[in-house]
């Protein structure tokens, strides 16, 4: 028996289901189809639990009809992964991680996935910068808000050294908001 | 600067040990560090020796050319240091012990005061610090960045909008300020209180750790006390968390030596009077005992307890009794033994 969506494969999955009509009907899917099925794919069947359902039978069943899915869909072998070299200064990613040290400012972009994972570890007040820029001092049209923003610290300062950590979260958040607006 | 500009140098008390007008002397001395590389060179870790000299040249260059204090200064390369001149440099704060130990290609610039001190090629390409006596982190702030602002109006950092600044070690990033305050806190260790304050503020995100020695060395009166995270935090708000629970830990030190010198008295006395006992009578003297005498000393003299020492006394102890210090008085390098002894001969000196 061939499957009701694709033709082509021999059916494996029989499902009998009851349609909103009360009618019953029989439904037969090859292991890609019910796979596809149960991972919401463009397999058209009744929407919700029967999705669930083959989507829990996928997770069962996992190996065999992971294994018996490869017959059907031959996938191609994946790659191996390339260890990252920094072209500027030659650190390896082997490197980076033993020493926990970069060697340039490149580093940042090869290693960007891994520094991204450890910083939440290593600053656990937030992992970005909020603090100062590296430009020289703003443009005269810029001086009102570094003012604000100069006042706003302040009194942050003080609520903290007051134990207001209301006021001070408060104070935080309208800082971080200016700080946003003021980089581009 | 020369041979002789460093012995004078080490003649000198130390400046961050000046006596502060701060109850009990308890926050001895406050630092900032600002840490920067420049965005088209390795770090110093894969630098080529013609990049250090490079970095080095650079930035001497744009000190020379801006307007800070540093200005007036003239940059002193490691290489051509002696191991005690470098020791001297160590103690006195205005090197790192990572610049001590790898002085090649590495260089040092600080005011005559020893307020800022500039490293070049440590483990970022510029460390920027400034130290001042007391309670004074906000200060030592600003000061940081009026250098830092000169700096770099002329050389181009590595820096990122989302990162900020790009330092070797990702602890760094971001603000790349590390802001510490040096505490004497005898009373908290008399009373047995000094481990529950140090878990207390690890809890609270920051760093304790002895202010001298290392490991099992390390004496446990005078802490250091600094931040640990330096990204998603800004400056003020690394600098204003420090100074208030600094302060906590201030009034606390205040209440354990209340404690002392009410209900345990007999304790105090023997505390000090060992110590004294040690630096008037013997003839070896190890720098973790001088140092530990040093501490029980300056305690007594903060609470008035001892009619002959002063602040004074105590400067002249901690300089002399350091390693670098005491064979720079010396003119000559003894060996750890002959050290000892000669330490303890200064010692009994001083407190005459």
């Amino acid at each position: 028996m061939h499957c009701d969506h694709c033709h082509e494969n021999e059916a494996a999955v029989h499902l009998i289901m009851e349609g909103v009509d009360g009618q019953k009907r029989a439904v037969h899917l090859c292991l890609a189809c019910a796979l596809k099925a149960g991972d919401g794919g463009d397999v058209p069947l009744p929407p919700g639990q029967l999705a669930e359902v083959l989507k829990q039978f996928g997770d069962k069943v996992g190996g065999p009809l992971a294994e018996a899915l490869k017959e059907v869909t031959p996938e191609p072998p994946p790659e191996p992964p390339v260890a990252a070299v920094c072209p500027e200064c030659g650190t390896s990613d082997a490197e980076f991680r033993r020493r926990q040290q970069l060697g340039c400012p490149t580093c940042y972009q090869v290693f960007a996935e891994e520094i991204r994972q450890l910083l939440p570890s290593l600053h656990r007040k937030g992992i970005r910068h909020i603090g100062r820029g590296a430009a020289p001092p703003a443009t005269p049209d810029r001086r009102d808000q570094r003012l604000r923003l100069q006042r706003l610290r302040q009194q942050l300062a003080t609520a903290v050294a007051a134990e207001a950590y209301e006021r001070a979260s408060e104070l935080r958040d309208e800082i971080q908001r200016l700080e946003r607006e003021e980089t581009p | 600067m020369s041979g002789t500009d460093l012995r004078l140098l080490a003649a000198r008390p130390f400046p961050w040990l000046a006596e502060v007008a701060m109850p009990g002397g308890i926050a001895v001395s406050s630092r900032v560090r600002l840490a920067r590389n420049l965005a088209d060179t390795s770090f110093p870790n894969r630098a080529s020796a013609r990049d250090l000299d490079r970095v080095t040249a650079q930035v001497c260059a744009a000190v020379k050319a801006g307007s800070s204090p540093l200005r007036e200064v003239s940059p002193i390369r490691l290489a051509d240091l002696s191991p005690v001149e470098r020791l001297v440099l160590l103690e006195r704060r205005l090197i790192s012990a990572d610049l001590d130990a790898k002085p090649a290609g590495r260089a040092v610039l600080f005011t005559a005061d020893e307020s800022a001190s500039l490293m070049l090629n440590e483990e970022d390409h510029l460390r920027l610090q400034v130290l001042l006596p007391g309670l004074r982190v906000t200060e030592a702030l600003d000061q940081a960045r009026q250098i830092d602002l000169d700096l770099l109006a002329r050389l181009a950092p590595a820096y990122r909008d989302d990162l900020g600044f790009l330092t070797c070690c990702p602890t760094n990033l971001g603000t790349a300020l590390r802001a510490s305050v040096m505490l004497h806190v005898p009373g908290l260790v008399l009373t047995g209180r000094i481990t529950e304050a140090s878990r207390a503020l690890t809890r609270l995100g920051f760093a304790v750790r002895g202010a001298f020695g290392e490991g099992e060395e390390t004496v446990a009166h005078f802490i250091q006390v600094s931040n640990q995270s330096t990204l998603g935090e800004t400056e003020e708000g690394i600098v204003a968390d420090l100074e208030h629970y600094v302060r906590t830990m201030v009034w606390a030190e205040e209440n354990a030596r209340k404690f002392l010198v009410r209900q345990q008295r007999d304790l105090l006395y023997d505390h000090l009077g060992r110590a004294y006992a040690i630096v008037r009578f013997a003839h070896y003297l190890t720098t973790k005992e001088a140092l530990d005498c040093i501490s029980a000393l300056r305690l007594g003299v903060e609470l008035g307890l001892f009619s002959t020492l002063t602040h004074d006394t105590i400067q002249t102890l901690c300089r002399e009794l350091q390693p670098g210090h005491l064979q720079m008085a010396l003119g000559a390098q003894p060996d750890s033994g002959d050290r000892d002894r000669l330490r303890a001969t200064r010692a009994r000196a001083s407190v005459l």
